[in-house]
């Protein structure tokens, strides 16, 4: 890769500072354990509320996380070093975004299943539910890289992110959702994860070219 | 064209071809309201099946397909900002927004008013509900983001940058929900389909007609208003104000 350094430098804070992402996976855990406390402890009810809560919350947790993308090289100027690079912004922002996948959305894939057993998932639908999370979660960070690129420098906009971004995940969480459904109804699944990995492959594609245009013109200002 | 083109790139030629165009478009605006409301209120017979309900389609419909095409069109204007460096497009761009959010919330209101009576509901989950609500989300996001950004070119490209990814996601959101639920009837207009008796047509397409002029009068109003509240101190601009042009 041209500058996986980007990838080696997030696990590195990840070491160092395991704070990083424990305590989004923390806020997982605790706000999925939320719901069979307000909502009903009922097994067969549990079973079908459970790919929704899980996929909205770590949708939530996804979006915690994205609020940091840019904050730290923001403040402590290596951002602009980033932009005058000579290597092309947008492989710089896709491997950037790849290491905050890892760090922020991978244990949450990991624990997902574990999640899925608080709510009495079978293990297909367990496993399901981890696969489209594997594929889910990049998009969510793709296109919150966006998101993140457009609202740089906004200080006090914390809800601006979320309000900019949510209706573009919406079709994700709506495939990988009916996914689970489908597959309990015996119904094959193939389409949805090849529509999910479609849409993978596009906002990865695209992602990073938008958010280095929208960076370009944050900083230029 | 191309001569045209160029004058309405500048800030004078886009205020004085906006100020000539506003009359014809308030009267063209005031006919086909008349045909379109009274042909359709009046004249049109009584559905078999929904009586006199069906009748708010003539307001449905036409803002539900404006609030859609309103998105399209500001996609283009982003493409236009971005490619030419136009700033008047990004400024098109953003009074588009707060149109088209309207009409989306109208397409809404008049959706859940005929869905009482019609399904017994206000609101139901269904696909193209679904996609119209995220639809005004989007509209929604965009105005907020041009609220927030502090300065003049940076709302410009920032608003343009999320309407183009905007537009991209319009038919995977179309789709992804279509799949997930429908319950809502097919659509009223289909070329290859009879859905429609041609004395509910025409008076639906008059209507469409009126909202299209709605639009492009208050885009004219908007960058009017625009140019005069930026550019007040320019010399040209009292010229022209002078000049009632």
């Amino acid at each position: 890769m041209l500058s996986s350094t980007l990838i080696k430098q997030q696990l590195l804070y990840g070491k160092r500072r395991a704070s990083l992402w424990l305590t989004p996976l923390l806020f997982f855990v605790i706000a999925v354990s939320f719901f069979p406390l307000t909502l009903t402890a009922n097994d067969a009810k549990l079973t079908s509320i459970a790919p929704g809560v899980i996929w909205v919350v770590s949708l939530f947790a996804s979006l915690l996380s994205l609020q940091w993308f840019y904050r730290d090289d923001c403040e402590d100027g290596s951002l602009d070093q980033l932009i005058l690079s000579p290597q092309p912004l947008p492989v710089l922002i896709l491997n950037k975004t790849i290491g905050h996948w890892m760090l922020h959305g991978l244990p949450i894939v990991l624990l997902a299943p574990l999640m899925g057993m608080f709510y009495h998932l079978n293990l297909q639908s367990d496993l399901l539910l981890m696969l489209t999370l594997l594929i889910g979660t990049p998009i969510l960070m793709f296109l919150g890289a966006i998101g993140c690129a457009l609202t740089i420098g906004l200080k006090g906009h914390g809800f601006l992110l979320p309000v900019l971004i949510f209706p573009l995940f919406i079709p994700i969480i709506m495939l990988a959702t009916t996914a689970i459904k489908v597959q309990n109804i015996g119904l094959p699944v193939n389409g949805y994860l090849a529509l999910l990995m479609t849409a993978l492959l596009m906002s990865a594609v695209v992602s990073p070219f938008v958010s280095a245009a929208a960076l370009k013109m944050g900083v230029s200002v | 064209m191309i001569k045209l083109f160029k004058k309405m790139i500048t800030l004078q030629g886009a205020f004085e071809i906006c100020g000539q165009w506003i009359p014809w478009l308030a009267l063209f605006l005031v006919m086909c309201l008349a045909v379109g409301l009274v042909d359709g209120l009046v004249l049109a017979p009584a559905d078999y099946q929904q009586g006199n309900a069906y009748r708010i389609m003539y307001v449905h419909v036409p803002s539900a397909m404006l609030a859609m095409s309103i998105y399209v069109v500001m996609a283009l204007w982003a493409i236009m900002y971005w490619v030419w460096r136009i700033k008047l497009a990004a400024v098109a761009l953003n009074i588009s927004a707060r149109i088209g959010a309207g009409m989306t919330f109208l397409a809404l209101m008049t959706g859940a008013i005929w869905g009482k009576p019609m399904w017994g509901t206000w609101w139901v989950w269904d696909a193209r509900l679904t996609s119209m609500l995220i639809l005004l989300f989007l509209y929604l996001g965009i105005i907020a983001l041009h609220s927030s950004l502090p300065e003049q070119s940076m709302k410009a490209k920032a608003t343009s940058l999320l309407a183009i990814v905007g537009v991209i996601n319009i038919p995977i959101i179309h789709y992804s929900v279509k799949w997930w639920n429908t319950l809502h009837q097919g659509s009223s207009f289909d070329f290859n389909a009879n859905n429609i008796a041609a004395s509910m047509l025409y008076p639906l397409i008059a209507m469409l007609l009126a909202f299209v002029c709605y639009y492009l009068l208050l885009l004219c109003f908007g960058m009017r208003r625009y140019i005069m509240t930026r550019h007040a101190d320019n010399q040209w601009l009292k010229q022209s104000v002078m000049d009632g042009k």
